[in-house]
């Protein structure tokens, strides 16, 4: 019986200490994360933070919101992923891509992307995960006057 | 045998106490939650919500244009901020608590810290009542504050803040007391561009401001129709129809262009778009525009 209980026992050590020791992943919901993420708007005014959280159930989709732009800003989109790429795709009010961090041709990341605005409407960006996984993150978006 | 059994247990308890899966609840009251968490009436999920929320402009865009502008820092267009301790009603509170916010970020465009830390203890007294202060990093804001040289990071960390809040409540099925933050919020940005452009009749990019802010109508309606049957909606959505009305006659005209992208030398993403908008807004509307938001303000600055 003892011999049952240590089994157990040294089972239970095990996965636990396992668990305890692995590589910890980053909690986007942790309001720390947001703040490491938004010193990448250097330059430019907060306007907002987009949290992003696509679950296993979910991978393969999109996030899509929206923000109204001015003609006369310039607006940076920054996509921080929580341990994997974040993709953002930045569409004008008729859906039509105009720029992403992400060349699907030269699987470039580009840190961040800047889009001087000439047309005031709404815009949509689309954020998603590399290989269209789960994955989570926050974009910010900042703006600067011309 | 024992020294195992104390090693798991051990490691289980370390477990729970790094676990930072605290009830975020616990500290509100009974009235606050009866009055304050509540799931929208209206079916929507919660990823909708945040769409919505996360698309009205804020206050920012706004004061940042007219600073741009060269146009002087006006403070007698701002709520004083004495007072905040007197708002007893949770609608109250968060609505003044997005008009504070909104003056304090036009303060500080302007390097106005002194007038903006007046701002912030009212913003702590409010977001305290809401059990929200925690997101608040006041000690941050007023080191800040105390410089000039970190303006950049005073308006940065201000706004954060406001957007930390938000999350929160909306984590806690408080969206409505989030909604009637960010419309304070809105309402207060809206009211300062009307009030600066009727004393700078000649700025065409103010009355283009207050004209594109009909993009957003449609959103602030719909996240008002959510909380429907609340008594403080009701209110303010009356008020809001009368805005609606006041924009009629505004319009957005698009001349659709061409988008072009290259890599510049230093390897950034260069795009060049050569769409442009025309925004139609006479001086008419916008002295319509600017007689309804400052009855939606003052019915909002003046709640208890």
């Amino acid at each position: 019986m003892n011999k049952v209980v240590s089994k157990i026992l040294m089972i239970f050590s095990f996965v636990v200490l396992a668990s305890a020791f692995a590589p910890q992943t980053v909690d986007c919901d942790d309001e720390a994360f947001l703040d490491e993420c938004a010193g990448q708007i250097a330059g430019y005014k907060f306007l907002k933070a987009n949290k992003i959280s696509i679950s296993g159930a979910k991978s393969g989709q999109a996030v899509e919101l929206s923000s109204v732009f001015s003609n006369g800003s310039t607006y940076t989109l920054t996509a921080c992923g929580g341990g994997t790429n974040m993709i953002v795709t930045l569409f004008d009010r008729n859906r039509k891509q105009i720029m992403s961090n992400y060349n699907k041709n030269t699987k470039k990341f580009y840190p961040s992307i800047n889009y001087k605005c000439t047309a005031t409407g709404v815009y949509y960006f689309k954020y998603e995960f590399e290989g269209g996984g789960a994955g989570c993150g926050v974009g910010i978006i900042g703006f600067k006057q011309n | 045998m024992k020294k195992l059994l104390v090693l798991s247990l051990g490691v289980s308890l370390f477990g729970c106490v790094s676990d930072s899966n605290v009830d975020p609840l616990a500290e509100l009251t009974k009235t606050q939650m009866k009055e304050q968490v509540q799931k929208a009436e209206v079916v929507m999920s919660d990823e909708e919500f945040y769409a919505h929320v996360q698309a009205i402009p804020t206050p920012l865009q706004t004061t940042a244009l007219i600073q741009a502008l060269g146009i002087e820092y006006n403070e007698s267009i701002l709520k004083n901020p004495d007072g905040a301790e007197n708002v007893t009603s949770w609608f109250g509170q968060a609505a003044n608590l997005g008009v504070f916010g909104a003056d304090m970020g036009y303060a500080n465009i302007y390097g106005e810290t002194k007038k903006s830390m007046d701002y912030i203890g009212s913003i702590r007294d409010l977001a305290d009542k809401l059990k929200v202060g925690q997101f608040f990093d006041f000690a941050t804001i007023k080191e800040l504050a105390e410089n000039k040289d970190n303006l950049e990071k005073l308006i940065n960390s201000s706004q954060m803040n406001f957007q930390k809040m938000n999350n929160y409540l909306q984590k806690q099925d408080r969206g409505k007391v989030s909604v009637a933050m960010i419309l304070g919020g809105w309402v207060e940005g809206l009211h300062i561009c009307c009030q600066i452009s009727s004393k700078n009749p000649n700025q065409q990019p103010l009355y283009e401001s207050i004209g594109q802010q009909k993009l957003a109508l449609e959103t602030i309606g719909t996240l008002l129709n959510l909380y429907g049957t609340d008594k403080y909606f009701v209110e303010y959505k009356k008020d809001f129809d009368k805005l609606v009305e006041a924009y009629t006659n505004v319009q957005i005209i698009y001349h659709e262009g061409e988008v072009t992208q290259h890599e510049d030398a230093q390897g950034n993403l260069v795009v060049e778009d050569t769409s442009t908008s025309e925004i139609k807004v006479t001086q008419a509307d916008v002295v319509n525009i600017s007689v309804a938001v400052g009855r939606m303000r003052n019915n909002l600055i003046n709640l208890q």
